[in-house]
């Protein structure tokens, strides 16, 4: 038995989302979406959902986290009713339900993330003034700027605080979803999962493949990949400063690495940037405001790690130095806000397809 | 009997000789009694055969010509004027059908079809040979249409009649015109009222001097034929003398001390013994309902001078050539218990909700309550799968998403929730529907076979639906008022469907001819029909059918005189001794019982007779015949079957 709560669709309008009544169940968002199935009516369901303002489904549905959305029921809406675009907002809604104390809030609100944006970077220039020192200027050491322990021991905290959280997160989005139980399917099973959708879906992006613009499915690719490639890059030159030498020529791989990675992250980010700015393609037609400050931060972070390396070569050790302290903010901005923002669809978006993946088995 | 007859055999392309030999045919009949021409053709029809045919008739000097092709319905017309083109009479022409009902029907049997062929065309040259020159009848036709029905479809026919110039009689029973609309409010798309709308057709109507209207009139009988109708109606008093006015009319009404549940706000609230159905009714005089009235008097005191108790019931007899139906509809009323009407103070029908819409100022309040959450539940009373209603009645899905849309222009905190079958809003309609779904009213489709199900607990009152378009799950709501959205039902016209013999569709509305091709005449010829006494129609379709009824009307009565069909009924006054059997079967009443010569005999009313041939078969004293069709000539096509074909 199910109460209506007509406010719902009214409400879901701050998370994007705005004529999502004009629909009359026509089906043909259904008909067309590629990961639209039989037993579960892609993406209609959840829209029939928000209208009559059903929270508990949507809050128990992963839907939201497998819509890739390429826009083509948007596209062949005849009322115009953008559900697509609901599933956008509802992933944003999501993000703030499941998040530690609603802290998503303060991200999803426009005027209170302001204040958000401008503390946590004023916290990040605060925090290198207060440990870090200033910087040698005969010749390029960063470390000479923030110490290795102090680089090590902030990273160690930001990694726990973020492990706990997500694991926190992804619990009590897993416990919302619907049906799922413990005991419905085998461990072999669900290891076996897990593997399949990193392979196929994290790391492949196959379901995004599915979508007719080839070129959005390449740029985000390129995206997860430059970042992985980043990633790396990152860990092993703390590893190779940490156990072998600061001083090491081995930091030449993940230097190599890093450049080399860094391409297809900015093509991925400069392509999205474009086609927000842009407005033509039903999905980019409407950005929300977190919409842009995430891949903004993305496309800042790779620009000023290449700014770091131009400097570097340049002998412009000012820039150098200026670079990397704003490298460093954008990046402790990035991983700190992970999972409140739309960041979090990287940990979110895997664990609905393993899910998924597993109630498809059930 | 006739001694020069040509006779063709049409090809149709292939489509009868394909299967009939026709020139076998053809030789087989040429040697026919009176036959002097026999040919094949290709095409009968063309243009060249026709001229062929004309040539033929004038150089042989035919007296009467046999075309063997396709079915009458095609074809009879065009070589009727054939022959009318060639100096004989049309009704001397013969049709014989070796399509339809020959080679189509027996394209296996080649050989027994050209059998066939051979008797049927032999049959039509003996009827050829039989055959008398007929004219059509002609009879002058009286100025005059009466409409039955003050409605919308009603005021709007009379003010088009009358500007053909047509005298024309608007009948209402109600003291008041308007009909339905009147009751109505708001009207999709344009916004006006129907009050409005009532209101500009009646100074429409009252500027013409060829419209008499009469309210409160019941129509008594109806005789005569087509272009010449007797139509006898009984008005009852309205005790108001309406040539008189009186400005203290709303005062009188007040003062009247008798309360009566009022019919126009479908008993929602209550009315005086002197009253009007709404305050700018017309004719602007009250009516007194003199069932209900004590005769205290208090209401003469004001204005005597238009009070005339002393009106008695008045029957008059006027003469019409036409006449239009437009009766309406009555609003379908829900079973006491259906989704809980009449069992809950918290159920209304549409229509009753539409009275109280406009009578309500400010906040929408019913039973004490103010309305915030209004369900509305449709089809009620339409497309049963079980009962009566099969159809459905089209306007209703758009009155009641109008409705909505009107609450929320009105009450802007108002909810309302639609839990319907299918939502049928035609044409500009659905925009209507995209503005409903737009503004955050809810639908919920249910299957008929799961209606909603409404619990009234005390003042609470509960809904569930298993939503079709929520995968089947029970939904709950909680509306302070529900609406039935009721279709419409014929009005109990039976009295006037007696009187009228027009016919009833399966739906129990007035019925047409012909659906798409004659849809606003009856089998009835000179009754048509127009408007919701036809079957559902919003606004718009009504005033349609109005005024294709109108017209048709006009071009029936505006030539002064009237063809008649002359193949009709003939007595043969000698023969006839009346034993009323041929009166029985007819069924539009075209047999008259009349003294002629000493004797009583049946005549033939010329007008009324269709030429069905009813009443030939029923008369032992084979006193009856029909024209065209006499006995000689159905002997003489019998003959012509049953002979042996030779070779």
């Amino acid at each position: 038995m199910h109460k209506i709560n007509s406010e719902f669709s009214e409400k879901i309008k701050q998370y994007g989302a705005f004529d999502i009544n004009a629909c009359y169940n026509c089906g043909n968002c259904t008909a067309i979406c590629p990961l639209s199935t039989e037993d579960n009516s892609f993406p209609r369901k959840m829209i029939r959902a928000t209208i009559l303002g059903l929270e508990d489904k949507i809050n128990s549905s992963m839907d939201p986290w497998l819509c890739y959305y390429c826009g083509e029921c948007s596209d062949t809406c005849p009322r115009d009713a953008d559900p697509g675009g609901l599933m956008m907002a509802l992933r944003r809604y999501q993000i703030r339900k499941f998040s530690l104390g609603k802290v998503a809030d303060i991200f999803y609100n426009g005027f209170s993330s302001v204040f958000a944006w401008i503390i946590l970077t004023l916290l990040a220039i605060g925090g290198i003034y207060i440990f870090g020192n200033y910087p040698d200027m005969e010749k390029i050491n960063p470390l000479s700027m923030i110490s290795l322990d102090t680089l090590h021991d902030g990273g160690i905290i930001a990694f726990i605080f973020l492990i706990l959280l997500a694991f926190f997160q992804i619990y009590v989005m897993m416990k919302s979803v619907n049906g799922f139980k413990k005991k419905s399917f085998k461990f072999s099973e669900s290891v076996k999962g897990f593997f399949d959708v990193l392979f196929k879906e994290v790391l492949a992006q196959k379901k995004f493949s599915e979508c007719e613009d080839k070129s959005r499915y390449i740029a985000h690719l390129s995206l997860v990949w430059g970042f992985i490639g980043l990633f790396i890059a990152t860990i092993t030159v703390m590893m190779i400063d940490l156990f072998i030498s600061t001083q090491s020529t081995l930091k030449i791989i993940p230097k190599i690495i890093g450049i080399v990675s860094g391409l297809p992250a900015i093509y991925g980010s400069v392509y999205f940037l474009y086609k927000r700015g842009k407005q033509k393609d039903n999905y980019s037609k409407y950005s929300h405001h977190t919409d842009w400050i995430f891949i903004i931060l993305i496309f800042l972070a790779i620009l000023s790690g290449y700014a770091l390396d131009i400097c570097r070569w340049s002998l412009f050790f000012k820039g150098y130095y200026v670079s990397f302290a704003l490298h460093l903010i954008i990046v402790f901005e990035l991983i700190i806000t992970l999972p409140f923002t739309k960041f979090s669809h990287l940990m979110y978006r895997p664990v609905a397809l393993w899910l998924a993946e597993l109630k498809n088995k059930e | 009997m006739k001694k020069r007859i040509g006779v063709y055999i049409c090809h149709c392309g292939g489509n009868i000789s394909d299967y009939v030999d026709v020139k076998k045919v053809m030789h087989s009949v040429e040697n026919e009694e009176g036959v002097v021409l026999a040919k094949t053709t290709v095409f009968a029809c063309s243009d060249s055969s026709q001229k062929e045919m004309v040539q033929d008739i004038l150089e042989n000097k035919l007296d009467g010509m046999v075309v063997a092709s396709c079915s009458p319905k095609l074809h009879l017309h065009t070589f009727r004027s054939v022959a009318e083109r060639a100096g004989i009479n049309p009704y001397e022409y013969i049709q014989v059908n070796i399509r339809e009902q020959d080679s189509w029907a027996h394209s296996d049997k080649p050989e027994e079809a050209t059998e066939k062929a051979i008797r049927l065309v032999r049959s039509g040259i003996r009827r050829a040979a039989q055959a008398k020159p007929l004219t059509p009848n002609e009879i002058s036709v009286t100025n005059g249409v009466a409409v039955i029905g003050g409605g919308a479809a009603g005021m709007r026919a009379a003010i088009e009649l009358a500007d053909t110039g047509l005298n024309v009689y608007l009948i209402e029973k109600e003291h008041f015109l308007g009909g339905r609309i009147s009751q109505w409010g708001a009207l999709f798309e344009s916004g006006e009222r129907g009050e409005e709308l009532v209101e500009r057709l009646y100074k429409e109507i009252i500027k013409r001097n060829n419209i008499k209207i009469w309210t409160g009139a019941e129509v008594e009988s109806f005789s005569g034929c087509v272009g010449n109708f007797d139509l006898g109606i009984k008005i009852h008093p309205r005790f108001i003398k309406t040539d008189k006015g009186c400005e203290k009319f709303e005062e009188i009404i007040k003062q009247c001390p008798v309360e009566v549940p009022d019919e126009f706000n479908f008993g929602l609230t209550k009315r005086k013994a002197i009253y009007k159905n709404y305050k700018k009714a017309f004719p602007e005089q009250p009516a007194i309902d003199i069932d209900n009235c004590t005769k205290c008097g208090i209401c003469e005191q004001t204005c005597p001078e238009v009070f005339d108790f002393n009106q008695k019931v008045e029957k008059l007899n006027l003469k019409i050539g036409a006449v239009i139906l437009t009766t309406g509809f009555s609003p379908y009323e829900p079973k006491e218990g259906e989704y809980g009407y009449k069992n809950s103070d918290t159920v209304l029908s549409l229509q009753q909700f539409r009275r109280l819409m406009e009578l309500s100022n400010g906040k929408l309040v019913f039973n004490n309550k103010e309305i915030k959450n209004i369900g509305f539940i449709y089809c009620v009373g339409s497309r049963q799968k079980g009962g009566d209603n099969k159809y459905c009645s089209r306007f209703c899905c758009t009155a009641a998403i109008h409705t909505s849309l009107l609450l929320k222009e009105k009450y802007k905190d108002i909810k309302t929730y639609h839990l319907f079958r299918d939502i049928r809003t035609y044409g500009k309609q659905e925009l209507l529907y995209r503005d409903s779904c737009k503004n955050g009213d809810i639908y919920l489709k249910f299957d008929e076979n799961q209606p909603p199900e409404v619990i009234t607990e005390g003042e609470n009152t509960i809904v569930r639906i298993k939503d079709l378009l929520t995968e089947g799950e029970e939904i709950e709501i909680n509306p302070d008022l529900i609406v039935l959205v009721t279709g419409m039902v014929p009005r109990n016209n039976e009295r006037l469907e007696k009187i009228f013999k027009v016919p009833i569709g399966r739906d129990r509305f007035f019925n047409e001819i012909h659906p798409k091709l004659r849809p606003v005449e009856t089998v009835i010829d000179g009754v048509f029909i127009a408007g919701t006494s036809q079957g559902p129609k919003n606004l718009t379709e009504s005033i349609l059918s109005s005024l294709s009824s109108s017209a048709k009307t006009y071009s029936l009565l505006s030539g002064g005189t009237l063809q008649l069909e002359p193949i009709v009924a003939i007595v043969n006054k000698n023969a006839c001794e009346w034993c009323g059997k041929c009166d029985e079967v007819c069924i539009y009443d075209a047999i008259e019982k009349k003294e002629a010569e000493g004797k009583t005999i049946a005549y033939v009313n010329e007008a009324l007779c269709k030429g069905c041939g009813s009443c030939i078969p029923v008369c032992e004293q084979r006193a009856i015949e029909l024209k065209g069709y006499t006995n000689k000539e159905i002997m003489g096509m019998i003959d012509g079957i049953m002979e042996e074909v030779n070779g």
